[in-house]
């Protein structure tokens, strides 16, 4: 039987600014190297329920556990790859200085190590980006972007990786290549992906979790492209919510 | 030009020494702060950081001659008011970002009226122009010491630093989800801006502050490949900026901190016009 690393219990969860729950009753289990899928429209919580499994945000009920302890306290366990990533494109950052991020954290003071190097290296040979390394980070094309943030989330070796929607802002090649690779990191960790296209995850998925303020759990066999929308939209409850506002 | 070379080497001309090696010790904080901020954007922060340190040159002047607290030197008063600012403006920053504009404009005003109403009330006749525009040729030893001292703790802070400074400045998410206390951070960097301003005044005074901790930044981000030679390139510029800002103005009898900054400005502008590449 697999060890359960991920489980969430009765969560709920709300913003400062609303009045009702973004997120209600939500519970499931994900185990070591299941590969999950969530889904849901636009506005239904699943960047909000990322950020809950991340840390980022506390919920007011229910309980969250990561390998047995709280959201936050493993953070080289786990690896995010987000949906948007805000930077400076002016800023004179190579590739490799961007993977090398990736180890951050691992001691309180001073430059990376040569094993810092050889971790950055390994992760962008693995993510078939080894030949932009010393090239400008903003000079890349989305998808490239896309497998150098994936690189650096995978320098520190994690057990889970979340990744918010990666298919946003690619093509459809970069996209198959995308999921070529993550098929491959399964083998050595659980990846947890969140979209709003059911067919994008579903190749991969041992069963997706769709959330749409609650959350139920479908198996790639329940859901087709007809009854998908009837699925995603149902209960639809679309609440306008922003990720950065605090919680009450 | 020439004899400006000569006559740092004159012993009857110390100050000149003094004005160029505190260029020299200086020129270091101002290539490593004025990257970070460039990189993240923080020269409106700077500017009120600069403008506040009027505020705790007019403390230390009124308490040294009116309550005789003989430590309160304009300088320590600086350093202290310059800190001080730092954390309220990163405090402000971080838990008030809607008003973060307005709060900061109004601290930018706040502490230089607090500093003029200070030298106003304070005995003897103070001319605050040496402060708002600089004065590095009235500078001492005791000028040069402090900002070798100020010098060493901002580069021995930004080496043990420099990847968590980086890495706030770029993405500042993932940053706090490696478990990096990015708010400490931030509020550290702003300090050490804050410290890196105090050495600046003599150099080129509180109003022009800003525009030495962005353009020779400015121009070594054209020029650069990653942040270590941006701010390799960026304490280069300022090196030859200010040393050479320093000779014309000897040499035409003009107050350093203006010919330092229009000849910065100059290079900014040539850069913009022949590195097009990468507009800033």
């Amino acid at each position: 039987m697999k060890n359960i690393i991920i489980e969430v219990d009765k969560l709920n969860f709300t913003y400062e600014h609303l009045d009702k729950n973004v997120l209600e009753n939500i519970s499931f289990k994900i185990c070591e190297n299941e590969f999950v899928g969530i889904i849901g429209p636009n506005g239904g919580g699943k960047t909000t329920l990322v950020k809950i499994l991340l840390g980022l945000l506390s919920p007011q009920s229910g309980s969250v556990q990561i390998f047995g302890t709280k959201p936050g306290k493993n953070p080289h366990k786990i690896a995010y790859l987000p949906q948007h990533l805000v930077f400076d494109p002016q800023i004179p950052i190579t590739v490799e200085e961007v993977v090398l991020m990736g180890c951050l954290g691992h001691r309180f003071i001073g430059l990376y190590t040569q094993k810092d190097h050889q971790n950055a290296i390994e992760a962008m040979t693995k993510m078939n980006v080894i030949e932009y390394q010393n090239a400008f980070f903003s000079s890349l094309s989305g998808g490239q972007k896309q497998r150098v943030l994936i690189a650096r989330a995978l320098t520190c070796r994690p057990k889970i990786l979340i990744l918010d929607e990666p298919s946003a802002g690619i093509d459809t090649h970069h996209e198959q290549i995308l999921l070529d690779l993550l098929k491959k990191l399964n083998a050595e960790m659980s990846i947890i992906m969140v979209s709003h296209e059911y067919q994008f995850v579903s190749s991969l998925v041992d069963y997706v979790i769709c959330i749409n303020k609650d959350s139920h759990i479908h198996y790639p066999n329940e859901i087709n492209e007809k009854n998908f929308q009837e699925i995603i939209s149902k209960k639809y409850q679309y609440i306008a919510h922003d990720h950065e506002v605090k919680t009450k | 030009m020439i004899q400006f070379f000569i006559d740092i080497f004159n012993p009857d001309m110390v100050f000149l020494m003094y004005a160029t090696l505190i260029g020299i010790f200086a020129s270091f904080a101002f290539g490593i702060m004025g990257t970070f901020v460039v990189i993240k954007r923080v020269s409106f922060i700077a500017g009120a950081i600069s403008h506040c340190i009027l505020g705790g040159i007019g403390l230390g002047m009124y308490l040294n001659k009116v309550h005789e607290i003989t430590w309160m030197t304009p300088q320590i008063g600086a350093i202290l008011m310059a800190i001080f600012s730092a954390l309220l403006i990163g405090y402000f920053t971080i838990y008030y970002k809607e008003r973060e504009d307005t709060l900061i404009g109004a601290l930018w005003a706040f502490g230089m009226a607090i500093g003029l109403i200070l030298i106003y009330y304070t005995p003897g006749y103070t001319d605050p122009m040496s402060y708002l525009f600089g004065s590095i040729l009235m500078v001492g030893l005791e000028d040069l010491i402090t900002v070798i001292i100020l010098d060493i703790l901002v580069l021995t802070i930004t080496i043990l630093f420099f990847n968590k400074f980086v890495s706030i400045c770029f993405d500042e998410e993932f940053a706090r989800l490696r478990g990096i206390n990015t708010r400490f951070y931030y509020i550290l960097l702003l300090v050490l801006i804050a410290i890196t301003v105090v050495m600046l005044i003599n150099v080129v005074g509180i109003v022009m502050i800003v525009a030495m901790l962005t353009i020779p930044s400015g121009i070594a981000s054209v020029l650069s490949k990653n942040i270590k030679s941006m701010i390799i390139y960026s304490i280069l510029i300022s090196l030859f900026t200010v040393i050479t800002g320093l000779a014309i103005s000897y040499e035409i009898n003009a107050p350093s901190g203006p010919v330092i900054i229009i000849l910065s400005s100059i290079i900014y502008f040539i850069a913009i016009v022949f590195l097009r590449k990468r507009i800033f």
